[in-house]
């Protein structure tokens, strides 16, 4: 189910008539002067309401000799709402492409020439520009004090407050053979 | 001056403007916004009718005149709605078909009360 059908199909059920109506159908196929007898709406409404629910699936019609039933698509309830949410959606693109530009605009505000100009106060922009320096380590390989401290400052002379920063962040760990990047 | 039948035609427009828009509450409140909608419809119905009644005070100072006025507005408004009900019945158009019944069902009331009040035969 597309989102937009997803959209769909939650706004129409957002209604207690149509909701009445679908619950009458789960029992047993109906025609619309027995829903509207039933429900106190006019057929006129209820013709309404069965065709916003046939828009999105939730009913079909079929005719028979006297009268055009309606019956519940069992198919459009039998979709789980976790499979919804966990449907790939257009919106997440637009998210990772938001949060590229962001982190974009922090590194181009905080490196020049390669240099971290200044540690950010704010803490999700220090996480940007760790990740940024995280990326001089190799994956897997252990490194020591000296040598974490020297990659770092490359980028800054307050190393220590960037080892431990990256301590803190858990983008690198620490044990007694040395440091390493963390696998994320 | 108004005439006591003027008065009391007006209120009764007064007071199914507020059962209705009452209604209207109680099916937002229940969930049933379309319906809500429909009342709506309902509500500037009545609403209509007291403005063309109250323009008519300015027409004429005659009230037989107003409410031959009043009487033709309505059989007007019969006609037009009838058609686009027919229209919409034609086409199938769910939500019209409701919307113009919902007028239709508006004006015969109002229709009702304005021939008891003024013993006008149809």
């Amino acid at each position: 189910m597309t989102e937009e059908n997803a959209i769909r199909l939650f706004k129409c059920l957002a209604d207690k008539s149509r909701l009445q109506i679908l619950k009458s159908l789960a029992v047993e196929d109906m025609y619309v002067e027995l829903l509207a007898e039933r429900l106190n709406l006019t057929p006129g409404t209820i013709s309404f309401h069965l065709r916003k629910l046939s828009e999105i699936d939730a009913v079909r019609s079929y005719k028979t000799q006297y009268y055009t039933m309606y019956s519940l698509c069992q198919n459009t309830f039998a979709v789980k709402i976790l499979d919804i949410l966990k449907e790939q959606s257009d919106e997440a693109d637009l998210q990772a492409k938001r949060e590229q530009a962001y982190r974009k605009k922090v590194i181009d505000a905080f490196f020049e020439y390669g240099k971290l100009k200044s540690i950010p106060a704010q803490r999700k922009k220090e996480r940007i520009v760790l990740e940024e320096i995280l990326k001089s380590f190799e994956p897997g390989r252990i490194y020591t004090e000296r040598e974490v401290n020297i990659i770092i400052a490359d980028y800054n002379d307050d190393f220590c407050t960037i080892r431990r920063d990256m301590i803190s962040e858990r983008l690198m760990e620490r044990d007694e053979r040395g440091y390493r990047r963390t696998e994320l | 001056m108004k005439s006591e039948k003027t008065t009391a035609f007006i209120s009764y427009l007064d007071q199914r403007t507020a059962s209705v828009q009452e209604d209207i509450r109680r099916l937002i409140a229940d969930n049933r916004r379309d319906e809500a909608d429909f009342e709506k419809i309902r509500a500037n119905i009545f609403q209509i009718v007291k403005t063309i009644f109250q323009a008519s005070e300015r027409m004429s100072q005659e009230e037989s005149e107003r409410v031959r006025f009043l009487s033709s507005r309505l059989a007007l408004f019969q006609e037009t709605w009838e058609a686009s009900l027919m229209k919409a019945k034609e086409h199938g158009e769910d939500l019209k078909i409701v919307k113009e019944q919902t007028r239709l069902e508006a004006l015969a009331e109002i229709q009702d009360q304005f021939r008891r009040t003024w013993e006008v035969t149809a």
